[in-house]
């Protein structure tokens, strides 16, 4: 009687163990090593082109008529090099400037910031760039666009 | 006469007034992004000098005398000014550097600028002040096996409104033992500026 009383007592132990529900951290870009197109995408779906520029590209702001149409990352020794095309939908010549933000395996900052720099888009073009991590740390990235038009634009939205 | 002091009494005033808040006009001071796109004139400014810096950094670190060799020991030399405006070459060498630096992949002997400096600090630590084993001893500097060296160059064209400046920056890596070019990139910049 004593034994079965241990035993259950045991059971309901490992029983409660088993259900104790332990924040597991969400893994990041690179610590998951999941890829699509040869870049890291963490725990995102990326089943297209769309979804993985979706998941890879930020905009300070607004940047209209302009979008990255295609991304693909490879390795360039020890580091991440990524080729990237602007493609300018509008019919007039478009200022816009771009940067990375490195992450680390763990999803950190992995180097200071970029500079922005400034791409030139010809009317109804694309652009094809090519970027190369800092170093061997930084893992995983994020493009940033910002429109260098906007100031123009917003000119010309007030005189429309 | 009296139609001018009555005008003088009523422009005075005015203009005294004007003045006042002319002088009392407040600049007004923000903080920006330092690294952003800076287009306030066409000459060298610090966009230019991020992007050349970065540019540059990023292409070396992936050649093969960086790649394949343990640690590389560079020096900076000159970078040519061939442009006809002031530039601060040195500032943008100082920027290659330190990125070259925080990489890990490179390391940096003391180069001509800094050598008098290197030698009085360690001439000075031979005078009897010091302990003698608690001082670093002579002899030991470690020499360059690369060199880098480059230029600038630039382009002015100018008609009626429109100002028009192409910047062309020139870097090489040299191997010191054998004088062999090891490296070389550039980077061109346009800049155009309509009134």
């Amino acid at each position: 009687m004593k034994h079965k009383a241990i035993c259950w007592m045991l059971f309901l132990l490992v029983a409660l163990s088993g259900c104790a529900s332990k924040a597991t951290p969400k893994p990041s870009g690179a610590a998951s090593g999941q890829i699509a197109y040869g870049c890291p995408i963490g725990d995102k779906a990326v089943v297209s082109m769309e979804r993985l520029v979706s998941a890879k590209v930020e905009t300070a702001g607004r940047v209209k008529n302009v979008k990255v149409a295609e991304m693909r990352c490879s390795m360039q020794g020890d580091r991440l090099r990524i080729d990237f095309t602007l493609q300018n939908s509008a019919n007039v010549v478009r200022r816009v400037a771009y940067r990375f933000d490195w992450f680390d395996r763990n999803g950190l900052k992995a180097w200071s910031d970029e500079v922005w720099k400034p791409v030139y888009l010809y009317e109804e073009s694309r652009e094809r760039l090519v970027s190369t991590a800092p170093d061997a740390n930084a893992v995983d990235f994020l493009l940033v666009l910002v429109d260098e038009d906007r100031n123009r634009l917003k000119e010309d939205e007030k005189n429309d | 006469m009296t139609s001018l002091s009555r005008s003088c009494r009523v422009a005075l005033p005015l203009m005294f007034a004007a003045l006042l808040v002319a002088g009392c006009a407040k600049e007004t001071v923000r903080y920006g992004d330092a690294k952003g796109v800076e287009t306030v004139t066409t000459g060298f400014g610090s966009t230019d000098l991020q992007v050349i810096a970065e540019s540059m950094t990023r292409s070396l670190l992936g050649s093969a005398v960086v790649t394949n060799a343990n640690r590389p020991v560079m020096t900076v030399q000159e970078v040519k000014n061939k442009t006809s405006e002031y530039i601060d070459t040195r500032a943008i060498t100082d920027s290659i550097r330190t990125e070259l630096q925080k990489s890990g992949r490179v390391r940096f002997a003391v180069d001509a600028v800094a050598m008098q400096q290197q030698v009085d600090e360690l001439k000075r630590q031979q005078s009897e002040l010091y302990e003698k084993d608690k001082t670093v001893p002579l002899g030991k500097m470690v020499g360059a096996a690369y060199r880098l060296e480059g230029n600038i160059t630039s382009i002015v064209k100018q008609a009626g409104d429109t100002r028009d400046v192409w910047y062309k920056f020139n870097l090489q890596l040299w191997n010191i033992e054998n004088g062999l070019m090891e490296w070389g990139d550039e980077k061109e910049i346009r800049k155009t500026a309509t009134k």
